[in-house]
């Protein structure tokens, strides 16, 4: 089982620093005897382009696989498919989507919150759709989710084949519901935020024959956990296929702890 | 209902600084029942603009300014008024407000901020339930908006930032999420509960002058 490090994109320092600190991160996994990384999920939140860095980070880390994760709060499907199209152009293929942390609750207080469209949809776009021609001509029928329209004659626009993940809450049986949903969408990976399944739904999840991940802030680390170790049993115990840890802030990056 | 709430005065006296001869227009309707424009309020900012100096030509409380059915019958009671005065200050909705400016031409000051529709518990308190989407989805999702409920207007289920029973942007609040889940089970929706809304389509919702 992996532990994977989900970094935001850089705010105010400079990105060079950025990889520079992330290079050293990287080399001192290797040490670690029970953390493997060979994935990364850089997440996009307000600092440098995420998916820019997703590409330099990809470039001198062949064998690392990026991942770029992105919410719904952010950018409307306009933005969102230009997205997928940048991704699918770079060769980036490794997606989480979630719907994000609402605008009252970031440093932006009064920002204007899109959620024009949600997870669920967006995964249905994804999975379903072979060309940005497809995407568009649904979009102007307004049938996003009736994908039926095979369009694969340029190949240069196919953007089909994400491996997506997606985040969601595990704790009730609304959860469950969507869940099923994703599932049925086509959804490849669940990130699972923290230790709330309380509904069986990894036990589901892992039936559909899909990953699933747990997703924990490194502030819980010594608090609501003792240690990494003690959160990584954990999740080895429910049989999840990786932890993610998020990076709040490179002074206190547990990672660079081990 | 359509629900308002008062403006700061000082932004309503700013707003009337260049304009001397003033009228009073309040709304009999929803901005009576919400305490923002029925009579006791028109007289309330009447005595608050005398106070500036100002030169109040009327004051009038219409049973619903928005329709100009209404308020071409009422006006006529304050034609002479309406002839020396600078400005009107409105305690209605927006509607109302451009209503009134449409048939006098004359300026109008808001003296409120439009909210949204809501329901009427007892006259001070109201919840939103309604945000005139135009696409109304309550047959499928057991009878609550959760475009209007959930502060991220999703359609699909909660998002990942729930407790298990709390908003993750209204902690005070319920996840809308949990009770349309609730609902449906109670009716034996199950083809409700399965079922994956496309999303909105923001193309109905450019204004169009008249229905």
């Amino acid at each position: 089982m992996n532990i994977i490090p989900e970094i935001e994109s850089p705010l105010s320092e400079n990105y060079i620093d950025f990889l520079k600190e992330l290079k050293i991160l990287l080399n001192g996994f290797s040490r670690n005897r029970t953390i493997d990384i060979k994935n990364i999920i850089i997440e996009q939140n307000f600092g440098f382009n995420a998916i820019l860095l997703c590409k330099l980070i990809s470039d001198e880390n062949p064998d690392t696989a990026i991942t770029y994760s992105v919410n719904m709060r952010d950018k409307n499907r306009i933005a969102l498919f230009s997205d997928l199209i940048t991704l699918n152009q770079l060769g980036l293929k490794n997606i989480i989507i979630s719907e994000g942390l609402h605008p009252v609750k970031t440093v932006f207080h009064s920002a204007k919150p899109v959620y024009d469209i949600d997870v669920i949809a967006l995964s249905s776009i994804i999975k379903k759709s072979k060309s940005i021609n497809h995407l568009i001509e649904n979009n102007s029928n307004n049938d996003l989710l009736d994908n039926n329209v095979v369009n694969t004659e340029d190949a240069a626009y196919n953007i089909g084949n994400f491996n997506l993940g997606v985040k969601i809450a595990a704790s009730t049986p609304a959860d469950m519901v969507k869940i099923k949903k994703l599932i049925a969408v086509g959804a490849d990976n669940f990130i699972i935020n923290s230790f709330t399944d309380n509904i069986g739904a990894i036990e589901y999840i892992k039936k559909e024959h899909k990953n699933v991940f747990i997703h924990i802030n490194e502030l819980e680390i010594g608090k609501t956990f003792n240690s990494l170790d003690e959160a990584y049993a954990k999740a080895l115990n429910l049989k999840a296929d990786g932890l993610i840890i998020k990076i709040v802030s490179p002074k206190i990056n547990i990672l660079k702890k081990l | 209902m359509f629900l308002t709430t008062r403006k700061d005065i000082k932004e309503i006296i700013d707003a009337a600084e260049k304009y001397q001869n003033i009228g009073i227009v309040g709304c009999a309707s929803c901005a009576s029942i919400c305490l923002t424009g029925g009579s006791a309020q028109v007289g309330e900012m009447a005595q608050a603009l005398k106070k500036e100096g100002k030169n109040i030509t009327f004051t009038i409380s219409i049973d619903e300014p928005c329709d100009m059915r209404v308020l071409k019958e009422d006006i006529r009671f304050i034609e002479d008024n309406l002839e020396h005065t600078d400005a009107i200050v409105v305690l209605s909705c927006g509607t109302g407000v451009q209503t009134i400016s449409g048939l006098t031409k004359k300026k109008v000051i808001t003296g409120t901020n439009s909210k949204y529709i809501a329901k009427t518990e007892h006259i001070g308190e109201y919840s939103p339930l309604c945000r005139g989407c135009d696409e109304c989805r309550l047959n499928f999702t057991g009878g609550v908006c959760t475009i209007t409920l959930c502060p991220k207007g999703l359609l699909n289920g909660p998002c990942e930032g729930h407790n298990g029973i709390k908003c993750e942007v209204d902690e005070e609040a319920n996840c809308i999420f949990m009770t349309s889940y609730a609902n449906m089970k109670n009716f034996g929706e199950e083809e409700n509960i399965a079922r994956i809304f496309s999303p909105r389509d923001y193309s109905i919702k450019i204004i169009k002058k008249n229905i």
